[in-house]
């Protein structure tokens, strides 16, 4: 049965049954015959130019409309004109930790690293000891997909499964308490003196008090899926998701939108910052207000793949990569961002692609970014 | 360990021939098309000027299959396209041109139906699900969403289908 009900199911085997009839529908469209069609109008249009210049106008006015949304930015269709491929790798790794089972978010603080495993059945927080490289605890935790802070204390770990927090006492690796939030806690951030935590199916912003373990606060984030990213810099809250970024006001809760969109948000390295997958972008943000300040394109590598997951500390940002179409073999990457300089400062291939595709994940810490790499159930130490 | 520069991914990349591109993503297209037009009339015009453009831009396209797509969901939604494309095909069928693509049976007809009466983003989700057979991933590309976002409008459309369908099945039987 479906996990969204009987109801759910039956749309699913509707769905699965619609477009096979689609399929056969399409079953005798010649598409030999389509291709010479469309090659007889493609000289049409070289032969006028006039025809090819409004094609393209339209094609941009189209690409410009649908960035108008995402930060009135250039138009997100075509290749950054101006990115040249490092020469330097991003980094070096020095040590590959397995943590028996499938990394999903990883956390630096408290003296450790803390990583997310497993999936609903059998999920864990890992410790790591940066000293030694090796798994130091593992705490049993109803995960799913797992956002993981550390700050205020504790280690807090946002769970997709049973839509709580999970409080993790580093001195003793146990939970401490579990903290109701929203649906589908999707991000999860430590600052100004609180837990905040996005919500991704109810759009709202839960802020949680770490000295009672209680949500003080439930704040609506406007537009669908607006809820999806936190990261906590220069006084304010910072929520991104599909209608763009959201700045909350830690004083009152208010919120106020900002003209920024889309991607994983993240704060350090004295900044703010957006990983823009769709333009294949880092975005640099005046954390006291939002405004772009840079916008950083990282190199095309032969692969499909832009910015997803990002993290910024002690002078760089790091920026793992997804694929549009993950296929086994293709690369992971990592980027890094020079925060100081604002450009594109190299890339490490941090894994391969395998058939049950996690994006790897990415926090950086004193003297050493952690990379989870999905495909191999490890986590890899990388000096930068 | 450094990763090649130059590195070509068949069908991702603009490496790839365009001609090799289209015969592979062509057929799939019209689906989408159709699923969201409703038209299948239309389908068939609605990929042929989203290929042309891509065609036409084709060294800079940076993931043509997403970018197709993208378009392509974009374009099949709007009611005025559709017509006009429509009395455009209509016009070509009356000339003894007719279209291939088969008509739909009733009981698929009306998913697709449901689908493009849910909220624009769901419906387009919805169709590069189940039309596209994409993944989560390739669909938050595609649309410049967030995973999270993806998968959220995925559970709220199937939710919604389901009420819809499941009322009118039972009206049926």
């Amino acid at each position: 049965m479906s996990p969204e009900g009987p109801g759910a199911g039956m749309s699913e085997e509707r769905l699965r049954s619609a477009a096979e009839a689609l399929h056969r529908s399409v079953a005798e469209v010649d598409v030999m015959e389509r291709l010479e069609r469309l090659e007889g109008r493609r000289r049409r249009y070289r032969a006028t130019g006039v025809a090819v210049a409004v094609l393209l106008v339209a094609a941009v006015a189209g690409a410009v409309a649908l960035a108008a949304r995402q930060a009135g930015g250039p138009a997100p269709l075509t290749r950054p004109a101006t990115t040249a491929p490092g020469p330097a790798p991003a980094g070096t790794v020095v040590a590959t930790i397995p943590v028996q089972g499938r990394p999903s978010g990883v956390a630096v603080g408290g003296g450790a690293v803390w990583v997310a495993t497993g999936g609903a059945d059998r999920s864990r927080v890992v410790r790591i000891d940066p000293a030694s490289n090796r798994v130091m605890a593992t705490v049993a935790v109803p995960l799913g997909q797992a956002e993981l802070a550390v700050g205020a204390g504790a280690v807090w770990v946002a769970s997709s499964s049973d839509n709580s927090v999970i409080r993790i006492d580093p001195a003793t690796d146990r939970v401490d308490a579990t903290i109701d939030v929203g649906r589908q806690p999707s991000g999860i951030a430590v600052g100004a003196g609180s837990v905040w935590v996005a919500n991704a199916l109810d759009d709202t912003v839960s802020r949680i008090d770490p000295a009672s373990n209680q949500v003080v606060a439930t704040i609506p984030i406007p537009g669908q899926g607006s809820a999806l990213s936190v990261a906590a810099a220069g006084g304010s809250v910072w929520v991104s998701g599909n209608y763009g970024l959201h700045r909350i006001d830690p004083a009152g809760n208010r919120v106020t939108p900002v003209d920024v969109c889309c991607g994983e948000v993240a704060a350090g390295a004295g900044g703010l910052w957006v990983a823009m997958g769709m333009d294949r972008t880092v975005l640099r943000l005046n954390p006291a207000t939002g405004r772009v300040l840079a916008r950083i394109p990282v190199p095309p590598t032969g692969g499909s793949e832009g910015p997803f997951h990002i993290a910024a500390a002690g002078g760089a940002v790091w920026v793992t990569s997804e694929t549009v179409q993950p296929k086994p073999g293709d690369p992971s990457l990592l980027w890094r961002v020079d925060a100081a300089g604002g450009r594109f400062a190299g890339t490490l291939r941090v894994g391969t692609v395998g058939r049950n595709h996690v994006t790897p994940t990415v926090a950086a810490g004193p003297g050493a970014v952690w990379v989870t790499v999905g495909d191999a159930d490890a986590v890899l130490r990388i000096r930068p | 360990m450094a990763v090649p520069e130059a590195r070509v991914e068949p069908g991702e990349r603009a490496g790839e021939r365009f001609e090799a591109f289209y015969v592979r993503e062509y057929r799939g297209i019209v689906r989408l098309a159709y699923a969201l037009s409703g038209s299948r009339l239309a389908a068939e015009d609605i990929a042929q000027d989203v290929f042309l453009r891509a065609y036409l831009d084709w060294p800079r396209i940076r993931r043509p299959a997403a970018w197709v797509r993208k378009v392509t969901v974009r374009r099949a939604g709007r009611a005025a396209r559709r017509r006009l494309l429509e009395a455009r095909a209509l016009a070509r069928l009356l000339a003894g041109r007719g279209p291939a693509v088969a008509e739909l049976p009733p009981h698929d007809a009306e998913v697709w139906r449901a689908v493009r009466a849910l909220p624009r983003r769901q419906a387009q989700v919805i169709a590069l699900r189940y039309v596209a057979d994409a993944s989560v991933a390739e669909i938050a590309e595609t649309l410049g969403l967030a995973k999270g976002t993806v998968k959220a409008q995925l559970h709220r459309g199937r939710q919604a289908l389901a009420a819809r369908l499941g009322t009118a099945t039972e009206g049926e039987r």
